[in-house]
């Protein structure tokens, strides 16, 4: 044991919202587990949630650099008939 | 500015397809930070416009050119937006919005001796409705690059409230003030 740590976990302390420390209490007697396995797993799931957020973030940004490199070579008449505009009538020289 | 992280928005096809083409830095660096946090929303009637678009330049390019339009479309397809659907909310909404503003208020798009069919004008307008429906319902910011239609649109919500109750204002932001001070 060296800094407080043991088996790749640390003592702390925390200050939690009660409501949320007795529903982890709850959970954990339910289960038969410390609380302390309820709380490190709630906040696993929080971290790999926010990786998972970040992942997904940069993977739209790639994606959305590709569709802008693909469409770099349209001229403004075919970006018009993306946008939904058709010029398709000739027009009157009188009107 | 416009902050980037705060909320999702809405873009409608038309600030789509500027963000796609625009040169500027800032806009860009604005964009990708709006990316990172959350999806880009558009209307399931943007992916309509798209798709039609796609389908007329298919018809109009040479044999040898739709390989690249099609693969084109398919960069599209593949690009991981978030689509909003017209349900029964959205249809309600456009109903009343078209029913208030049966006529665009912008005239016919014309470029040199072609212009739109009137047909094709009353299609793009009813679009823009279904959006702007599709923006409301979601409570959803709505960033446009066409002024003149959805602010009518937003007018016509912001002095009928009786026919659009416990919904709106229809909160627009223009596509070039993203990054303005």
């Amino acid at each position: 044991m060296r800094n407080g740590t043991k088996n790749g976990t640390r003592r702390t302390t925390l200050t939690l919202p009660i409501k949320a420390l007795t529903a982890a209490e709850r959970i954990a007697e339910k289960r038969r587990v410390s609380l302390s396995v309820v709380v490190s797993e709630a906040l696993e799931k929080t971290l790999h949630a926010e990786a998972e957020a970040k992942r997904e973030g940069e993977r739209r940004v790639k994606a959305w650099e590709a569709l802008r490199q693909s469409h770099s070579d349209l001229t403004d008449e075919q970006w018009m008939l993306l946008d939904g505009i058709i010029l398709s009538e000739p027009v009157d020289e009188e009107s | 500015m416009i902050d980037p992280a705060l909320v999702p928005y809405l873009f409608d096809t038309s600030a789509q397809s500027w963000l796609q083409r625009t040169t500027d830095a800032a806009v860009r660096s604005w964009l990708a930070t709006y990316l990172e946090r959350h999806p880009l929303c558009v209307s399931a009637i943007t992916v309509l416009e798209r798709v039609r678009g796609y389908a007329l330049l298919l018809q109009q390019a040479a044999p040898e050119r739709q390989g690249h339009i099609a693969m084109k479309r398919q960069v599209y397809l593949d690009s991981p937006a978030k689509v909003w659907p017209v349900d029964s909310g959205v249809a309600l909404l456009a109903g009343e919005l078209a029913a208030l503003l049966p006529q665009p208020p912008a005239p016919l798009k014309r470029s040199h001796r072609i212009a739109e069919s009137r047909q094709d004008w009353l299609f793009r307008w009813r679009c823009d409705i279904l959006i702007a429906a599709t923006a409301l319902a979601a409570a959803m910011p709505l960033i446009h690059h066409n002024p003149r239609d959805f602010e009518t649109i937003r007018m016509a919500i912001e002095t009928s409230p009786a026919r659009f109750p416990t919904l709106g204002p229809l909160n627009l932001v223009s596509v070039l003030r993203l990054t303005q001070p």
